[in-house]
């Protein structure tokens, strides 16, 4: 009984059946299932499945970002449950992601986002043309482990270097073992070593790969 | 319909890797064949995000020689920045297009300077520091802000192109809609020109080419008269041929029947 319910949750997040997901995952809990088996062993599971069709070009940036909602819905109910059982909601990490200052381009961070969404990550979108303040206040008031940030200007890619600089002045990379990720069309490796990210992602799934590994237990 | 051919542009990994290398074959055979397929303007965008930004103006000086040499299409300098946009134009001589003024701050009057100086048609964007204006009534605002400008230094609505900012279907399922209704308003209550980048319609949906020709075709009813494009799309250039004779600005089928004797229909 509760591997097939398993295959249901994991299958109902791979169609993004954003209607039904609460009953369905309601039904799992009053089978008695705990409720991180339903969580890592259901929903994840799904989740999973999305991120690999994605890259394969099997699953289209639509079809993600309704299993994403998906996955939302049914965090929405788990998470009051895992915190009454005194359980954290166990993501693979907490991401905050902008679009630099001076520059409105969101495609591409827009993409990044799904992706490490659908791979397991908890997501803080701080939109486009953040700037290094606005960077910095979200640093310190969701405590992420990591901070990505996108630019696809020649033009505005220094804003990369000056946020890097205002997180670093402000303290929060050096202890806390934030790690920064840079991207975007113009922005390269070594442009990315020049100014002090810890990483580049060349695309949303390079990005989500080279995080996981970072952050796994 | 203006067609502006898109194809050299750096963020394209090929057009990229020829500009690091300074390989002008690679430019001029793109650039000949967008003059042949029938652009009426070739984007020349030399972005490569590598090195510092003396190499990009060293670039576009680079590449617009190199390309006049091939074609005497004119050609769409591509650039947030003055200094290579100078660069551009100074290689181009007068005539070109700007591609694009917003209203960002050092992105308005100095551009509209040099569209003046050098004759230029203007692509604009209706960008602010505060960054793309979510709703349509905002974007015409800052259209109307950017038109007020272009007229204080005596440009005539004829010359500048609005791009109301084509964002894609896959990410914004209203995204087309708000476009389609964005074109009708500019023209309706500017009385501009209007273009569109519209391979960004499609972008991260699967057979972009069928989502990019049906597109065009709902954007020139509401009065597109650009779009930055792939010309050697052979589908979407005969859609634009039938989608015109359809509106009623093919004299007897003319342009459509030649472009069929000619080999350049596909269905």
């Amino acid at each position: 009984m509760s591997s097939s319910s398993m295959e249901v949750l994991a299958q109902s997040i791979i169609e993004g059946k954003v209607d039904e997901i609460k009953d369905l995952v309601q039904q799992a809990l009053d089978e008695g299932l705990p409720p991180e088996d339903v969580l890592d062993n259901g929903l994840m599971k799904g989740m999973e499945v999305v991120g690999k069709r994605f890259a394969a070009d099997d699953m289209f940036i639509p079809e993600v970002m309704l299993s994403a909602r998906t996955m939302h819905e049914a965090l929405e109910l788990l998470r009051p449950v895992l915190e009454e059982q005194d359980k954290k909601l166990q993501m693979k990490g907490k991401m905050i992601l902008g679009t630099v200052a001076g520059d409105i381009h969101d495609i591409g961070k827009s993409l990044v986002e799904m992706m490490f969404i659908a791979n397991g990550f908890e997501v803080v979108d701080l939109g486009i043309d953040v700037s290094a303040e606005d960077f910095v206040e979200a640093v310190k008031k969701h405590e992420p482990d990591v901070v990505g940030m996108s630019a696809l200007l020649t033009s505005t890619m220094p804003a990369m270097a000056e946020t890097i600089e205002a997180i670093d002045g402000a303290g929060l990379r050096k202890e806390s073992g934030l790690k920064v990720i840079v991207g975007g069309a113009p922005v390269t490796a070594d442009y990315a070593e020049e100014i002090g990210a810890d990483f580049y992602g060349e695309n949303a799934l390079d990005a989500v790969k080279m995080i996981s590994e970072v952050l796994a237990p | 319909m203006l067609v502006i051919g898109e194809l050299i542009n750096a963020t394209r990994k090929a057009v990229k890797e020829a500009v690091v290398n300074k390989d002008a074959a690679f430019l001029q055979d793109l650039a000949r064949r967008q003059d042949e397929a029938g652009a009426h303007y070739i984007d020349v965008n030399v972005a490569t995000g590598k090195g510092k930004q003396e190499e990009e103006v060293e670039n576009m000086d680079w590449a617009v020689k190199l390309i006049r040499e091939v074609s005497q299409k004119p050609l769409s300098i591509d650039t947030t920045s003055r200094e290579v946009l100078v660069a551009g134009l100074k290689a181009h001589g007068p005539g070109a297009m700007i591609n694009s003024v917003s209203a960002e701050e050092g992105r308005l009057e100095p551009f509209l300077e040099l569209a003046r100086e050098y004759d230029c048609l203007v692509i604009a964007l209706p960008a602010a520091d505060v960054g793309i204006p979510k709703d349509a009534k905002t974007r015409l605002e800052v259209g109307g802000k950017i038109l007020e400008a272009a007229q204080k230094e005596g440009f005539s609505p004829e010359s500048l192109f609005f791009d109301p900012l084509v964002l894609p279907l896959g990410v914004d399922d209203k995204s087309g809609e708000i476009t389609l209704n964005a074109l009708r308003l500019f023209k309706d209550e500017l009385g501009v020109k209007t273009t569109i980048g519209l391979s960004n319609i499609s972008h991260g949906l699967p057979q972009r080419k069928l989502l990019n020709r049906t597109f065009l075709t709902l954007a020139m009813r509401e009065g597109l008269d650009s779009a930055l494009m792939d010309p050697l799309d052979k589908a979407v250039m005969s859609s634009l041929l039938a989608t015109r004779a359809f509106m009623g600005k093919d004299s007897y089928c003319g342009r459509y029947l030649r472009a069929y004797r000619s080999g350049r229909l596909v269905t």
